[in-house]
C-alpha cells in the first residue's frame, strides 16, 4: 500500500516538472487529457468497480462541470481556477439528486438510466437558453498570456484534481469505507442484513465518484476556450471511460491509471495516422475483446482487488 | 470530445523546425514554401458546402502554383476534416497551429464552426482570412485577427427578399409568415433580421420557431406550419435540413405563396436532390456566376473545366479569401501576420466577389447577397437587378410568384 | 385545435407502430436471456444502410431490400450469438453490457467507413406522398411502415403462442429452470429467441429509414427509445411492447407539436427514467 501512494506522488511530481523543460505544446496537452482521463476513470471505478455499480453516462458529469464554470465565467467573471471545485460541487450535488431513486436499481437497469441521463443533460444543455443552447459557451483566458503559459498552468490544476483523485481511492481501499462497499459490491442484500449502511455508503460513493469529473470538466472550458453540448456530453467520453477502468482493472486503484494512459495513447496514435471512424472500429473491438477475454483487467489479473 | 497528442509529435517537432529552417529558395521571402492550412466539413451534415470550399481552395492552390507561387515560393495545402463538429474543428486547428504550423489559416464552414475556430486563431494571434462565417457576433469579440469575405452578415441574408416584398404594390404583398430556423449561431443571426424586416414590411410571423441542428424528421415543425396557413414559408438553415423541409411540406401538403430558405436553395445539391420538387424555391447566395466583378467569369470557366460541373458561391468565397492572403503577402513582401493583418486593414482589395476594404471588425465593407429561384431545374437570380457595388445589371428573370400550389 | 392533436395522435400511433417492430426483438431477447442487447438499434440502422445501397445502386424499393437485409441481419445475430453473446450468459450484466455496446460501436465505426455521417434518406417515389382522409394526412411512408409492422409483430405473436419453439421460448422467458427440466433445450431456444430478435430489428430499421433520416450516431438515440418502450411495456410481453411504443409514439408527437419540437426527443428518456424510478416492472408487464 505504501508504495502505491509514494509511486501516486512521486509520478505526478515528476509529471508537473514536465512543462519546465519547455517541450513542444502538443506533449503537454497529450499529458493534460491522460491526467483528465486518469481522474474520470478513476472516479468512475470508484462507483462501478469498487461498488458494482457501472455508470454508463458518467461523462454527463464532466459535462455539468463543464457548464458550470463557463456559466460562472460568462455571468460573474469567475476564472476557472476557481469554479473548477464548484463544477465538481454542482456535478455531485445533481448525482445525488437523481443518485437516490437510481441507486436502487438493478446492475443493468442503472446502466442504462443512467445513459439515459446523460442523454437528457445533452439534449437540455442544447436547447435551453440559459446554457447557451445551441451557440455553446466560451471561456477565454485573459489576453495578454501566452498560450504555452496558460496550458501549462491548467495541466497542472488538472494534475492537481488527478492527484486528489487516486489519494482518495487509495484511502478508501483501506478504509471502512472501502470494505463496505466491497460487501455491497459482492453481495449487497447480505451486506444490508449484516448491518451495512448500503444507502449512505453508496451515496457516499456516488458523490466522490462524480465531483473530481465535475472539476476535471470545470478546467476543460477554459482549456479548451469553447464547449458545447455536443461535445463535452459525448457519449464517448463515457464510454471510453469505462473501457480504460475494465482494461486497466476495475476495482484497483491503479488500474485506471494503467487504462487511461494506454488509451489515449492509443487514440493519439491512431488519429494521427488513420481517421477517426477507424478508431470506433478499433475501440468497439477492444471493448469486445476486453469483456469477453479479460474482464478482469490488467492489474485485476496480477493485482489485488479493492478491500 | 476528440484527444490529440502523440509521441510521434516530438519528431515532427523536429522535422518542422528542420524543414523551416532550410536553404533560402525564393529571393523574396527566404522561404521555398508557404502552408495554407484548414480544416473544412468533409463529412456530416454540413458536408454539401464543405465539399465546395475545398475544392475552391484546391484550385487556387493550383492556380497560384501554375503562376509560379507566391512571390517564388510554392504554395501548399494542408486540409483536415472536421467532421461538421465546432469542436473536432478546435482540435484540427490547434494541430494545425502548434504541430503542422502552417503559415496561413484558411476558413472552415458554418458560422458555428467558425466562431470557436476564431477564437482558436486569436488565442494564437494568427491571422485568419476565411469564408464560411459571417454571424456577427463572431465579429463583435474583439478579435483584431480575423476577416471575412462573405460580403454580407447573417442578419442581412433576407434583405433581398422583404426589398422585394416592399417593391409589390400594397394589395399584391404577403401579409403573414412562418419562421423556422436551424439552432445554430448563423441561423439564429439570420432569423433576427427577419423579425425585424418582416415587421418593417408589415408581414405578420404566425409562427417563430427553431429546430434541432440534428432533426430527422419535420413532420410536427411542418405541422405547426401548416397549421399557421402563411402566405410565405421562410426558413433560416442548411441544405439538409432544408430539403427535409420541402419534402415534408409536399408530404403533408403544404402550399404556400413564397417558398425561402436562406441557404440550400444556391447549392446545386437541392436541385439534384428534391428533383421537382425544388421547383419555385427562392434562396439566398453570396455569389453567382453572373456578378459583374474582376475574375468571376474566369473562374467558373476554370472551376467548370477541372471539376466538370456547376459553380457555386462557396468556392468564390474560398477563393477570394485567398486572394486577400495573396495580396496582402505581395503588398508587404513578407509572411509577417501583424504586418500582413495592418496591410489588410489599410488597403482596398479587388477580389471576385466584389472590390472592397475591411471594417474594423473584419467584415467587408460591400455587401453583395443575391436572390435565386429554382425554374424549371435552373437557378436563375431574381433580386436585385443592379449589384450593390458597381450598380451594373445583373442577368436575371422576375421571381415567379405566387408559387404554384401542388 | 381538434384537427392538429388529432393528427398528431395518429402520427404517433403509426410511428410508435414502427417503435414496435424494432423493440419486440430486444423485450424478447431480454425476456428469454436476461441480456439488454444495447447494440440492437445499431443492427437495425445497419439495416437501414444496406436498403438505402441497395435502393441508390440497384434501384430495390426498401421495403422489396429486406430480402437482402433479413438474411444479412440473421448471419450477423448468429455469428454475434455464438461469438459474443453465449460466451457471457448468465455472467455479470456488466459484462454482457460492454460486449454488446462494444460491437454497437464497431458497427458505427463500419457504417461511418462506409457511408460517411452525412445524413441519409430514404426516397423511393412515394416517399413524398400522403393519403388525405378527412382532416388528418396519413403519409404514405408511415401507412406503410405501420402496416409491415403490423404484420411482423402480429406474426411473431402468432408464432409464440402457436409454434412449439415459440411456446418453448415463452417458457424460457416465464422460468428457466422449469423449461429445462421440461426437455426444453434452453441453448437453442436463446439461439432463436436473439435470431427472431435480429430480424425484427432489421425490418423496423428499414422501416425506420424510410420515415426518419439517418445517421450513424442516430443509433444511440433510437437505443433509447427501444430501452423505453421495453421497460414501459414490461419484459417478454408483446402487447406489452405494442403498448409501450403507441405511448411513447403519441407522447414524442404530441410534445412535438405543443412545444418546440426540440424537447420531442428528450420524451424517451424521461419516460425511461421514470418508469425505472416509480414503477420498474412496466405498465403491463409481470415483476422483473
Amino acid at each position: 500500500m505504501r508504495p502505491r501512494i509514494l509511486f501516486v506522488i512521486g509520478a505526478t511530481v515528476l509529471a508537473a516538472l514536465v512543462p519546465l523543460a519547455q517541450p513542444p505544446i502538443y506533449l503537454i496537452h497529450l499529458l493534460f487529457v491522460i491526467a483528465m482521463y486518469i481522474t474520470m476513470a478513476s472516479a468512475w471505478n470508484l462507483l462501478g468497480g469498487f461498488t458494482g455499480y457501472p455508470s454508463f453516462g458518467h461523462g454527463a458529469f464532466f459535462g455539468v462541470g463543464a457548464y458550470t464554470t463557463a456559466i460562472l465565467f460568462r455571468d460573474l467573471g469567475l476564472s476557472p481556477f476557481l469554479t473548477a471545485p464548484v463544477g465538481g460541487l454542482v456535478a455531485a450535488a445533481f448525482a445525488a439528486a437523481v443518485g437516490y431513486p437510481t441507486l436502487r436499481l438493478r446492475e443493468e437497469y442503472f446502466a442504462i438510466a443512467t445513459m439515459s441521463m446523460g442523454f437528457i443533460l445533452q439534449l437540455v444543455a442544447r436547447n435551453w437558453e440559459f446554457t447557451g443552447g445551441g451557440l455553446g459557451l466560451y471561456a477565454q483566458p485573459p489576453e495578454g498570456y501566452d498560450v504555452r503559459t496558460i496550458k501549462s498552468l491548467l495541466y497542472l490544476a488538472m494534475l492537481a484534481v488527478m492527484l486528489a483523485t487516486l489519494l482518495v481511492a487509495l484511502w478508501i481501499v483501506r478504509s471502512r469505507l472501502g470494505f463496505g462497499l466491497a460487501a455491497i459490491r459482492d453481495g449487497e442484500e447480505a451486506a444490508g442484513t449484516l448491518g451495512v449502511p448500503t444507502v449512505r455508503l453508496k451515496m457516499l460513493a456516488l458523490m466522490l465518484s462524480t465531483f473530481f469529473p465535475g472539476a476535471a470538466g470545470g478546467l476543460w472550458t477554459y482549456y479548451i476556450t469553447y464547449i458545447d453540448a455536443e461535445a463535452v456530453f459525448e457519449p464517448s467520453i463515457s464510454i471510453n471511460v469505462i473501457l480504460m477502468s475494465v482494461l486497466g482493472g476495475a476495482g484497483t486503484v491503479l488500474g485506471p491509471v494503467l487504462g487511461a494512459t494506454l488509451l489515449v495513447v492509443l487514440s493519439e496514435v491512431i488519429e494521427f495516422t488513420i481517421t477517426a471512424s477507424v478508431k470506433l472500429v478499433l475501440f468497439g473491438a477492444i471493448l469486445m475483446a476486453v469483456a469477453l477475454y479479460l474482464p478482469r483487467g490488467l492489474l485485476g489479473w496480477t493485482g489485488r482487488r479493492a478491500g | 470530445m476528440k484527444m490529440k497528442g502523440c509521441l510521434l509529435a516530438l519528431f515532427a517537432f523536429a522535422f518542422g523546425a528542420g524543414a523551416l529552417a532550410g536553404p533560402a529558395g525564393a529571393q523574396s521571402l527566404g522561404k521555398t514554401e508557404i502552408v495554407f492550412g484548414g480544416a473544412v466539413s468533409l463529412t456530416g451534415p454540413a458536408a454539401f458546402d464543405g465539399v465546395y470550399y475545398k475544392k475552391g481552395y484546391e484550385l487556387w492552390v493550383e492556380q497560384a502554383n501554375k503562376r509560379g507561387g507566391i512571390l517564388g515560393a510554392q504554395v501548399k495545402l494542408i486540409l483536415y476534416d472536421d467532421k461538421s463538429s465546432p469542436s473536432e474543428a478546435v482540435s484540427r486547428y490547434e494541430k494545425l497551429i502548434t504541430v503542422d504550423k502552417v503559415d496561413f489559416l484558411l476558413g472552415p464552414w458554418t458560422s458555428g464552426i467558425t466562431a470557436p475556430v476564431a477564437a482558436v486563431a486569436q488565442k494564437y494571434a494568427k491571422l485568419f482570412v476565411e469564408g464560411g462565417g459571417c454571424a456577427e457576433p463572431i465579429f463583435q469579440r474583439g478579435n483584431k485577427w480575423i476577416f471575412n469575405t462573405m460580403t454580407a452578415v447573417d442578419h442581412q441574408h433576407s434583405r433581398n427578399l422583404f426589398e422585394w416584398i416592399q417593391s409589390l404594390p400594397a394589395d399584391r404583398r404577403p401579409k403573414t409568415a412562418t419562421l423556422t430556423y436551424h439552432n445554430s449561431l448563423w441561423a439564429q443571426g439570420c432569423a433576427k433580421g427577419v423579425r425585424a424586416q418582416a415587421q418593417e414590411a408589415g408581414v405578420q410571423l404566425l409562427l417563430d420557431e427553431a429546430y434541432s441542428p440534428t432533426m430527422s424528421d419535420a413532420t410536427p415543425l411542418v405541422s405547426k406550419i401548416k397549421a399557421a396557413s402563411p402566405d410565405m414559408i421562410l426558413n433560416c438553415g442548411y441544405l439538409s435540413d432544408g430539403v427535409l423541409i420541402v419534402r415534408t411540406l409536399k408530404e403533408l401538403k403544404v402550399n404556400a405563396k413564397v417558398v425561402w430558405m436562406s441557404d440550400g436553395p444556391p447549392n446545386p445539391a437541392w436541385g439534384a436532390t428534391l428533383g421537382e420538387l425544388a421547383n419555385y424555391t427562392l434562396g439566398t447566395t453570396h455569389w453567382e456566376p453572373g456578378v459583374p466583378y474582376t475574375g468571376a467569369k474566369e473562374l467558373t470557366a476554370l472551376y467548370k473545366e477541372k471539376f466538370n460541373e456547376e459553380i457555386y458561391d462557396k468556392v468564390a468565397v474560398a477563393w477570394a479569401s485567398l486572394q486577400v492572403y495573396e495580396q496582402a503577402i505581395k503588398g508587404v513582401k513578407s509572411l509577417d501576420q501583424e504586418k500582413i493583418r495592418d496591410y489588410i486593414r489599410t488597403n482596398t482589395f479587388d477580389l471576385v466577389v466584389g472590390p472592397t476594404r475591411f471594417a474594423d471588425n473584419g467584415m467587408p465593407t460591400i455587401s453583395t447577397l443575391l436572390d435565386v429561384q429554382w425554374v424549371d431545374g435552373k437557378r436563375v437570380v431574381v433580386w436585385p437587378k443592379k449589384d450593390r457595388v458597381l450598380n451594373k445589371s445583373i442577368e436575371g428573370k422576375e421571381i415567379v410568384f405566387p408559387k404554384p400550389a401542388r | 385545435m381538434q384537427a392538429t392533436v388529432l393528427q398528431a395522435v395518429i402520427t404517433g400511433i403509426l410511428v410508435g407502430g414502427i417503435y414496435a417492430a424494432m423493440a419486440v426483438g430486444l423485450s424478447i431477447i431480454f425476456g428469454v436471456m436476461k441480456i439488454i442487447n444495447i447494440a440492437h438499434a445499431a443492427i437495425a440502422l445497419l439495416c437501414a444502410y444496406i436498403a438505402y445501397t441497395a435502393f441508390t445502386v440497384l434501384g430495390l424499393d426498401p421495403v422489396a431490400s429486406l430480402v437482402l437485409s433479413i438474411p444479412a441481419s440473421l448471419l450477423i445475430g448468429g455469428a454475434m450469438f455464438r461469438v459474443l453473446v453465449r460466451p457471457v450468459l448468465g455472467g455479470p450484466p456488466l459484462i454482457s453490457l460492454l460486449v454488446l455496446f462494444g460491437f454497437a460501436n464497431f458497427l458505427e465505426g463500419v457504417m461511418l467507413i462506409g457511408w460517411a455521417a452525412d445524413p441519409r434518406s430514404l426516397t423511393p417515389a412515394y416517399s413524398a406522398s400522403s393519403l388525405q382522409v378527412g382532416p388528418v394526412i396519413f403519409s404514405v411512408t408511415r401507412l406503410l411502415g405501420f402496416a409491415a409492422s403490423c404484420l411482423v409483430v402480429g406474426g411473431l405473436a402468432v408464432f409464440l403462442r402457436r409454434s412449439f419453439t415459440g411456446r418453448a421460448i415463452r417458457a424460457t422467458m416465464q422460468d428457466q429452470q422449469a423449461a429445462l427440466l421440461m426437455g426444453v433445450n434452453t441453448d437453442r431456444v436463446s439461439m432463436v429467441a436473439f435470431l427472431l430478435g435480429v430480424g425484427t430489428a432489421a425490418v423496423g430499421g428499414t422501416l425506420l429509414g424510410l420515415i426518419y433520416a439517418f445517421y450513424p450516431a442516430l443509433h444511440l438515440l433510437w437505443i433509447g427509445k427501444l430501452f423505453c418502450i421495453v421497460v414501459l411495456g414490461g419484459i417478454g410481453s408483446v402487447g406489452g411492447v405494442l403498448a409501450g411504443a403507441t405511448v411513447l409514439g403519441v407522447a414524442e408527437s404530441l410534445t412535438a407539436t405543443f412545444f418546440p419540437a426540440v424537447w420531442a426527443e428528450l420524451v424517451a428518456y424521461v419516460l425511461l427514467v421514470l418508469t425505472l424510478w416509480f414503477r420498474p416492472a412496466g405498465l403491463f408487464g409481470r415483476a422483473a
